[in-house]
């Protein structure tokens, strides 16, 4: 609790005097368009939208994690939530689905709301998504893992992406090891072909090889169909490596969003919260 | 000789039938359910009302009760656990809701006793239904009801394990019982999951409430003699294990009725108002020694086999590389 208190105030302060959300988005010559009604978001300003969170305050019981934040994705783009740990960036992609109790705000996917949409029916919008930790079921083999999503008869044809695999096909999955596991929730994730990905940490604990495939994986993902996919990274580089916008949280506000390119540039913001040190 | 034979396997195998709702509940909801029972309750009067008022086949009963007590187990979850467990409630407070619904079941099911006596002139209380029982082979022989309840245990057995693995909706069942919040994000709704294990659970009992009546006798205070052995088998089997209870079940039952009556031989029959201490002694004796009960055990010993097996193999293997 100390802890975070002592994070709270530090992020907080420096983005009450300089980075108010908003002005910096500004700043940085943020390229969302100022809509003002969700209807607006569907079609003409930007038919690529594919997310498009207004204002959002969210948490879990009384502890409030978002304070107000806005965020949008696009079809075809990888964008990416970066900031340091307890930033709030899962619960970000948590409260897409339902997942942490949702104060006020809005959330629209691909023209749809979902603010309010249980959990279960969120992967109907055609959006998925892969949790931090605990993203596969220990219990159950690899082929009742993916048997869970595609039903028994498919659950081998849903390895196809995935051969890497197939030895291990009717072993638990607690026997995994972590890139092996994260591969295997990446394949579940992918069943349904969903138009929309979030990612959360993917790469987390893995050995660079590993790391390497998971990102190309999803790269390859990301330019064979199309999709919009959100990726939330602690390996700051590697991120704005990989992704066509960015966003930076600090406290639960977002204190940077566009550009990976201008973030990097920005020797303040890269040293305060990416413990980058300028050159 | 042959009575104890069939009141220890008839008893032994309605226990291991009760055990596995128990289990299954708890496995789901992870809270004890002491008004479990009071779901088998019912069912014995399902059973009476059947076939003394109505004037049916008792075996009528079975799918009856089968619904009746599977709806009541879905309202305790859906109206009570669900709406605790949505406001966070603890575990105690989730413990004592299931005992305050298990007293007003209690007094529910004495109000039917009464009324079933009070309308029908039918006995409703110590009542058994053993003489409407079909005997196969004429008197002495096979009763029904012994068949019946040997193939509702073993069929649970077999049905439960082609559900949860041999199906896709049984592995979607084990993952929400795993992760649930997983199970949601993958497009599972958990809540029709979960509402069919209580409802199962419930109509489980109910039918072993039904079989209980046509050997045993039926009553609204078997509600409180029966828990303790329950949980007892739950327990030796390993709580959240479905096939441990099975195991409990039947070593619970056995014992009490074989145990019970070879004192009576040794000691006499003064003996026999201390019956529920066996499944007490097995309770204790299990928390103690093993805590994680009989499925601990035994998957133990699997995974030891299997170690040493995937050894020998690769020594084989070896071997063949070598040569
Ligand atoms: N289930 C929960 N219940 C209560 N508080 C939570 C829960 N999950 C997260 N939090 C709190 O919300 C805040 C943000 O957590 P979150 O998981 O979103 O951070 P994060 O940016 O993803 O961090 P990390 O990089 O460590 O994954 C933290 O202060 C954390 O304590
Ligand atoms: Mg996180």
């Amino acid at each position: 609790m100390a802890s975070r208190n002592a994070l709270g105030s530090s992020g907080e302060k420096p983005g009450a005097e300089r980075h108010g959300g908003a002005p910096l988005d500004t700043a940085h010559g943020k390229t969302d368009a100022p809509a003002t009604s969700p209807a607006a978001q569907g079609g003409n300003s930007n038919s690529n939208r594919a997310i498009e969170i207004k204002d959002l305050v969210c948490g879990y019981g009384k502890n409030q994690v978002l304070h107000g934040v806005d965020f949008s994705a696009d079809l075809s783009k990888i964008t990416a939530i970066v900031g340091s740990n307890g930033s709030g960036k899962s619960t970000m992609l948590k409260a897409l689905f339902g997942l942490c109790d949702v104060k006020s705000g809005s959330i629209h996917a691909l023209g749809r709301d979902i603010t309010h949409v249980p959990t279960h029916s969120i992967l109907g919008y055609g959006i998925s998504y892969m949790a931090q930790r605990k993203n596969v079921f220990q219990d159950l083999t690899l082929r009742e893992n993916l048997a869970v999503v595609t039903g028994l008869r498919n659950a081998e044809q849903a390895m196809d992406h995935f051969p890497e695999l197939l030895p291990f096909l009717d072993r638990p999955a607690v026997t995994l090891s972590g890139g092996q596991r994260q591969l295997l929730a990446m394949a579940m994730v992918l069943v349904h072909k969903p138009r929309i990905m979030l990612f959360d940490e993917p790469t987390a604990a893995l050995s660079p090889k590993n790391a390497d495939i998971i990102i190309g994986k999803i790269k390859d993902l990301n330019a064979q169909h199309e999709n919009c996919i959100v990726l939330v990274e602690q390996n700051v580089k590697h991120a704005l490596r990989n992704c066509d916008k960015v966003y930076l949280l600090a406290s639960g506000n977002v204190v940077y969003s566009g550009d990976p390119a201008t973030l990097l540039d920005d020797k303040d913001l890269a040293s305060k919260y990416l413990g980058m040190t300028p050159q | 000789m042959t009575i104890i034979l069939f009141d220890g396997l008839i008893y032994a195998s309605v226990l291991a039938v009760l055990c596995v709702g128990l289990s299954l509940t708890y496995k789901i909801t992870s809270v004890p359910n002491f008004a479990h029972t009071s779901f088998a309750i019912l069912g014995m009067y399902m059973a009476l009302i059947m076939s003394k008022v109505i004037g049916l086949s008792v075996y009528v009963a079975l799918p009856v009760a089968f619904a009746a007590s599977g709806a009541l187990a879905l309202f305790m979850y859906y109206g009570i656990i669900r709406i605790l467990q949505k406001k966070k409630s603890s575990l105690i407070s989730l413990i004592i809701a299931t005992l305050a619904f298990d007293m007003f079941m209690i007094g529910v099911l004495n109000i039917i006793a009464d009324g079933v006596r009070n309308t029908y002139r039918v006995n409703s209380r110590d009542f058994t239904l053993r003489s409407l029982d079909t005997v196969i082979g004429g008197d002495g022989g096979l009763p029904l009801v012994f068949i019946v309840t040997i193939v509702l245990l073993a069929g649970l057995a077999l049905g439960l394990y082609f559900l949860l693995y041999r199906t896709s909706f049984g592995m979607s069942m084990r993952g929400a019982i795993e992760n649930e919040s997983l199970a949601q994000t993958l497009g599972i709704n958990t809540r029709t999951i979960f509402c069919f294990a209580w409802f199962l659970s419930g109509g489980l009992a109910g039918m072993a409430g039904v079989l209980m009546a046509m050997w045993f006798q039926g009553d609204p205070s078997l509600a409180a003699i029966m828990l303790p052995s329950i949980f007892a088998g739950s327990i030796v089997g390993g709580f959240s294990s479905i096939y441990g209870a099975i195991l409990g079940g039947l070593l619970v039952g056995l014992s009490e009725v074989v145990g019970t009556s070879v004192l009576i031989d040794l000691l006499g029959y003064w003996v026999i108002p201390y019956r529920p201490v066996i499944p007490f002694i097995a309770m204790i004796a299990t928390l103690l020694v093993l805590p994680g009960g009989l499925i601990q055990l035994i998957t133990k010993y699997q995974k030891r086999r299997k170690t040493m097996m995937r050894k020998s193999k690769e020594e084989e293997e070896g071997d063949s590389v070598g040569t």
